[in-house]
């Protein structure tokens, strides 16, 4: 398994495996057209010697070899050529899709996470402080200071609530996109593989007569696909979470969870009036 | 506004509840900085995720609560003021005055 912390990273991975395709299947062309050369030239040079009609040569006839060049010029070639090609401005194409920073949202996460510490305020609850308070002070100003420092304080445990969600569904998405890189690059990685094999078994003109070019062309094929899937996969992923699985980020984006509507709570006017006058303010004798 | 008398006692209770929302007010302050990390970030969860608008979603969030906490500071110092203010209306030292009520209320966010 290979590990990619950021996107650079999998473009880099990507293209390595995209050259490899290439590589692979320009280099077993070009083996393939060294063993119809080599055949080629051997009737050439056994036919000044015996100009029969029907030389036959380890098994192959020259019109063996003839078939297996048309079929090599006319099939093979141009169709693993093409192939390649399209496979690899697909996977291209299909990759930039699965950009994204998992890394800044990481961070981010460890943030919200962070932000939720901050607000889970580690000190005497409010209800005690004001418990304490009363016993000292009492009147209109204390009973609205009560009432809007109740308020306040959870708005902090409410917001709090909120940046743990956040912090949460950021992470999550984070490791799914990494998750997926990682997938991505590994099947690519065992697909190469694959047709490699296909691609080396043909080692002899018979063999080359017998390749079955579109088990080699789907092959090459099943990369694209793999690379579909993966981004289908995270496609479905962020669909599950924004709209169907958890609404969490919609539930944040309205308010539904943590403060109400995404704002801090007012303190009441008339509040703020008691709590603001002195005279309003009584000592318990 | 002057001072109603010398309450030493009880003010002292009014200016500790006065400090626990300055304490307060820096855990929201800390909070908000931390927050404001993730404004405009959302284009972090890539193109897939914001085709499902999941980038609007955690934007749109992150700039409330960012300015919900920004608002909480606001109004934690108010609360802090308010009591500080009362406390020394009440503690009879020259040194100390109340704040006035419409310069406290200048403190709260509009």
């Amino acid at each position: 398994m290979t590990d990619i912390t950021d996107w650079d990273q999998l473009a880099e991975e990507v293209r390595k495996r995209c050259q490899e395709l290439f590589d692979k299947v320009w280099g077993e062309l070009n083996r393939m057209a060294d063993v119809l050369n080599d055949a080629a030239s051997h009737f050439d040079w056994v036919g000044v010697l015996f100009p029969i009609p029907k030389l036959i040569w380890d098994g192959l006839t020259s019109d063996d070899v003839e078939r297996a060049i048309d079929k090599f010029n006319n099939e093979i070639r141009p169709q693993l050529e093409q192939k390649a090609k399209d496979v690899v401005a697909d996977i291209t194409k299909v990759v930039g899709t699965l950009a994204g920073d998992p890394p800044g949202l990481k961070r981010l996460s460890f943030d919200y996470a962070a932000c939720r510490e901050k607000l889970v305020y580690p000190a005497p609850s409010i209800q005690s402080e004001i418990q304490q308070l009363g016993k000292s002070w009492k009147g209109q100003a204390f009973a609205a200071y009560s009432v809007a420092a109740g308020e306040q304080v959870k708005a902090m445990s409410d917001a709090a609530l909120a940046m743990e969600r956040a912090a949460d569904m950021t992470n999550k998405g984070a490791a799914k996109i990494l998750q997926l890189w990682v997938d991505l690059n590994d099947k690519l990685i065992g697909g190469l593989v694959d047709v490699a094999k296909l691609l080396s078994d043909a080692t002899t003109v018979d063999k080359i007569l017998s390749l079955e070019i579109p088990v080699v062309v789907s092959a090459i094929g099943d990369l694209i696909a793999f690379v579909q899937s993966i981004a289908k996969t995270l496609e479905d992923y962020w669909i599950g979470v924004g709209f169907a699985d958890q609404l969490d980020w919609i539930k944040l984006n309205n308010g539904a969870i943590g403060l109400p509507h995404n704002t801090w709570p007012v303190i009441h006017p008339g509040e703020v009036d008691d709590i603001s006058d002195p005279t309003d303010w009584g000592v318990v004798a | 506004m002057g001072d109603i008398g010398s309450f030493a006692v009880q003010s002292r209770e009014l200016r500790q509840e006065g400090a626990e929302w300055q304490t307060r007010k820096q855990a929201v302050q800390d909070a908000h900085d931390l927050a404001d990390n993730g404004v405009g970030k959302g284009y972090m969860f890539g193109y897939l995720a914001n085709v499902a608008h999941l980038g609007e979603y955690h934007d749109t969030f992150i700039s409330a609560v960012t300015d919900a906490l920004a608002d909480g500071v606001k109004t934690f110092d108010y609360m802090s003021a308010a009591l500080t203010s009362a406390a020394n209306a009440y503690d009879g030292a020259d040194s100390t005055a109340a704040e006035s009520a419409a310069h406290l209320k200048d403190r709260l966010p509009r």
